[in-house]
């Protein structure tokens, strides 16, 4: 199996996401775009998969919920009734499910763009899956349905099978070929290791603010010096921080022509 | 109008592009700023053509692909221009007050 083909199935498998109607409609195109936009040698879609599995872990969880709230509503456990609290667990378990899929995504965006806070953070979201793994394996009580043990169990399988994953991806994001993308060869964060020639926390603290945006030029900075007063061009001669400033502002004030469309 | 909505406007404005096209065209009219993901241009694309500011134009099968190429409606071309008139005067306005204050200081 080529790499393409299998870039291919894993997107396909994400495709599969969207509401039918819209896939039958742009789904061929959307892949052509996806296919398109990937990187040489790429063979997986990515930690956005991850954040699939969140989803669907969300949704096995709800079920499970509302098939036990069902199951007390028909009083088939006479110990328990529908106490008022369901609402309140449900309202818990979306907003922790929702705020685990946006950062899976956070940390799949950043993974991308080769930051190196990335790694970090996608080594601390591994730490609560493993501690949940625990809770996971529980069984649940002889009272429920067998319908509630499927999913539980199916649930179960689904989790564990991610946390593996996730724990794949941790060791790989760690590896030294991993290092490279990273931290590419002339970064400050990597000639600052060539001379240690060992990781020290400090660096890993540089290599986060290197990767938050200080170190790397923002295009937008280059357009313009800054909104802020201190980074505007010096008004009264003296040591104007860019050569050729004036001459640039010359330029702009040109370009300011009534609009032909008014 | 959002910026990227604008960008993904701008790219066929002279003729029809498709969705890669106006992924790189994008890239590069905001200096690589403005990166879409395709998720992103999709979402965009079927609002703007719900509100009829953009057509598909043709298709075609590129390496056993299909491209689907859009191009702008009248009404498209509309909202373009007016968004770009009114994002021009802004721009004007400020770097008219900036050259203002260069000038009485000196």
């Amino acid at each position: 199996m080529t790499d393409q083909a299998d870039l291919e199935r894993g997107y396909r498998r994400l495709l599969a996401w969207y509401p039918r109607e819209f896939r039958r409609e742009n789904g061929q195109e959307i892949l052509a775009v996806l296919m398109a936009g990937a990187r040489d040698g790429q063979r997986r879609p990515g930690l956005a998969a991850g954040a699939a599995v969140s989803a669907a872990g969300l949704i096995i969880g709800l079920a499970l919920i509302i098939s036990d709230i069902q199951v007390a509503a028909r009083g088939q456990f006479p110990g328990h009734s529908l106490t008022a609290d369901k609402p309140l667990v449900i309202t818990v378990w979306i907003v922790f499910g929702l705020t685990g899929v946006s950062l899976w995504l956070w940390t799949a965006r950043a993974n991308g763009q080769g930051r190196n806070r990335a790694r970090i953070q996608s080594t601390a979201l591994f730490v609560p899956a493993t501690l949940q793994l625990r809770g996971t394996v529980t069984r649940p009580g002889s009272h429920a349905g067998s319908g509630v043990t499927v999913l539980y169990y199916g649930g179960a399988v689904l989790f564990v099978a991610a946390w593996l994953a996730g724990g794949a991806a941790v060791w790989l994001l760690w590896r030294p070929a991993s290092t490279a993308f990273f931290k590419p060869p002339g970064s400050a964060q990597a000639l600052h290791q060539a001379h240690m020639g060992r990781t020290r926390p400090a660096s890993i603290v540089q290599g986060t603010v290197a990767a938050s945006g200080v170190s790397r030029a923002d295009p937008r900075a280059r357009a313009w010096p800054g909104v802020r007063r201190a980074d505007r061009p010096r008004v009264s001669g003296g040591a104007d921080a860019r050569p050729g400033a004036a001459r640039q502002r010359d330029d702009w004030a040109s370009r300011c022509v009534p609009s032909p469309f008014r | 109008m959002q910026e990227a909505t604008f960008l993904i406007l701008t790219a066929p404005a002279n003729g029809s592009q498709h969705g890669y096209g106006i992924i790189i065209d994008v890239r590069e009219i905001s200096g690589g700023r403005v990166r879409l993901r395709a998720g992103t241009l999709y979402s965009a694309l079927a609002s703007l053509r719900a509100d009829a500011l953009i057509v598909v134009d043709r298709e075609e099968v590129v390496d056993g692909r299909l491209r689907r190429y859009y191009r702008l409606t009248p009404a498209g071309t509309g909202r373009l221009a007016a968004e770009a008139a009114r994002l021009q005067a802004a721009a004007c306005a400020a770097l008219t007050r900036l050259n203002l204050a260069e000038g009485m200081a000196t």
